[in-house]
């Protein structure tokens, strides 16, 4: 059945940065032990530039790391380093393309193992990568077969398309990449973008990463929702004097909620919980403003010992 | 209602927050819709119990009390999805419980 896709690089595509490198540094901040691992990293890219060592080989040092990880820290890895960075325009270009109809795949050379976690993207219906050799439910850093780059890409797109018996209606499908070594994706499709860059014949997207506002959009809203909550608690605290202030709570209550949700969605618990801890601080000014209530030293040192606690409790490497 | 009551009402506010949370995740995960209104009821139960507490207790130690909802998640978290806790967070809840016992006595 003829049928019309969206194929997708991912690196520098789909993600304004690229997925290795950062997981090179998560790598060695959740597994310390694997630092040294570094100097090999250097040691080995030297190498490939000399074109001593096969880019299979280099990979191998990058991935490292990926020896002491298991499911879950590669989940966490795409929800706190991947997600985050992915294109705002890449996002809204996946919803139209599902929209009308398309059969979207992810094509990229990073390894299958964390990347695989793109299907989280509700519009994705496939990620082919490069596969990591895996022993006993773990992955090692050993690429298994080849690395899925150029004629590669596409020699797996045809696998793909023979075991799910599709086939490509060209005239209808496109292809985004930012890279020309992706040229044999693109030779399969009629409409070719390019992302951030120019090249014969193919047409320029020009993608953005989030701006600073919007990237802390998220801290925002936790801190606007945290000072909800000790307002909506103050009117809670006059609720003896009318149901006008408990229904002035109960507003409060519920946008907090709203907003305190919103933010749970754009910024990881580690950075959002702690920020709830802005309630306590307004709540101490808000009793001594309007209830009379004294800030002691007491109260102000047990604010701090809650706040770090709290940060504590939701920290996250 | 003696004092000490009202302080055990308060770590219940707390447990309705934290289980809230925790059933509207079950509910996300397996969208039993059963898990949504036990989720919202426990809120609900929390907010009528934070309303009520405020009339019995000092505002500026209900407020931060609400931060026993984090250790809470946390406990649950360990039960109900199988967290492996790290030592530090245990840390972080000994300050908790230490600052709100600063703020009780």
């Amino acid at each position: 059945m003829k049928q019309k896709f969206a194929i997708f690089d991912i690196d520098h595509t789909i993600l304004s940065e690229d997925s290795m490198l950062r997981f090179v540094r998560y790598g060695i901040r959740r597994y310390p032990r694997t630092s040294l691992n570094a100097a090999r990293i250097g040691l080995y890219t030297v190498l490939y530039m000399l074109k001593l060592l096969s880019v299979e080989k280099v990979k191998e040092a990058y991935f490292h790391a990926i020896r002491y990880m298991d499911e879950p820290d590669l989940e966490h890895f795409y929800d706190t380093e991947l997600s985050p960075r992915i294109y705002e325009a890449a996002r809204q270009e996946l919803v139209r393309v599902k929209k009308e109809g398309y059969h979207i795949l992810l094509i990229t050379a990073s390894p299958h193992a964390y990347m695989k976690y793109f299907t989280k993207l509700p519009e994705v219906d496939a990620v082919i990568g490069t596969d990591l050799r895996r022993t006993e439910g773990r992955y090692s850093s050993a690429v298994e077969g080849h690395n899925n780059k150029g004629e590669e890409k596409a020699k797996r797109l045809r696998l793909y398309l023979e075991r799910h018996g599709l086939e490509i209606d060209a005239e209808q499908s496109c292809a985004y990449s930012d890279s020309l070594s992706d040229w044999p994706l693109f030779r399969l499709v009629k409409h070719r973008y390019l992302i951030n860059r120019s090249g014969a014949g193919l047409v320029r997207l020009q993608w953005k990463p989030e701006t600073g506002s919007r990237r802390h959009e998220g801290k925002l809203l936790m801190i606007a929702a945290a000072i909800l909550a000790a307002t909506g608690q103050l009117f809670w605290a006059w609720s003896g004097d009318g149901i006008l202030y408990l229904l002035l709570g109960f507003g409060c209550y519920g946008l907090g909620m709203l907003f305190m949700l919103r933010a749970l969605a754009k910024e990881k618990l580690s950075v959002a919980y702690p920020l709830m801890c802005v309630s306590y601080v307004v709540a101490m000014l808000y009793g001594y403003w309007f209830l009379g209530e004294a800030i002691t030293m007491a109260k102000a040192a047990a604010v701090v010992m809650i706040g770090i606690g709290v940060a504590l409790t939701s920290y996250d490497r | 209602m003696t004092d000490s009551a009202a302080l055990l009402l308060l770590v219940l506010m707390t447990l309705f927050g934290a289980a809230g949370g925790a059933m509207l995740k079950l509910f996300s995960s397996t969208r039993k819709l059963k898990w949504a209104a036990c989720g919202l009821a426990a809120y609900g139960s929390g907010a009528l119990l934070n309303i009520y507490l405020l009339r019995l207790l000092p505002y500026t130690l209900v407020v931060p009390a609400n931060a026993l909802t984090f250790v809470w998640a946390m406990v649950l978290a360990k039960w109900i999805f199988g967290e492996r806790i790290r030592a530090v967070r245990w840390a972080g809840v000994a300050l908790i419980m230490g600052g709100l016992v600063l703020l009780a006595v």
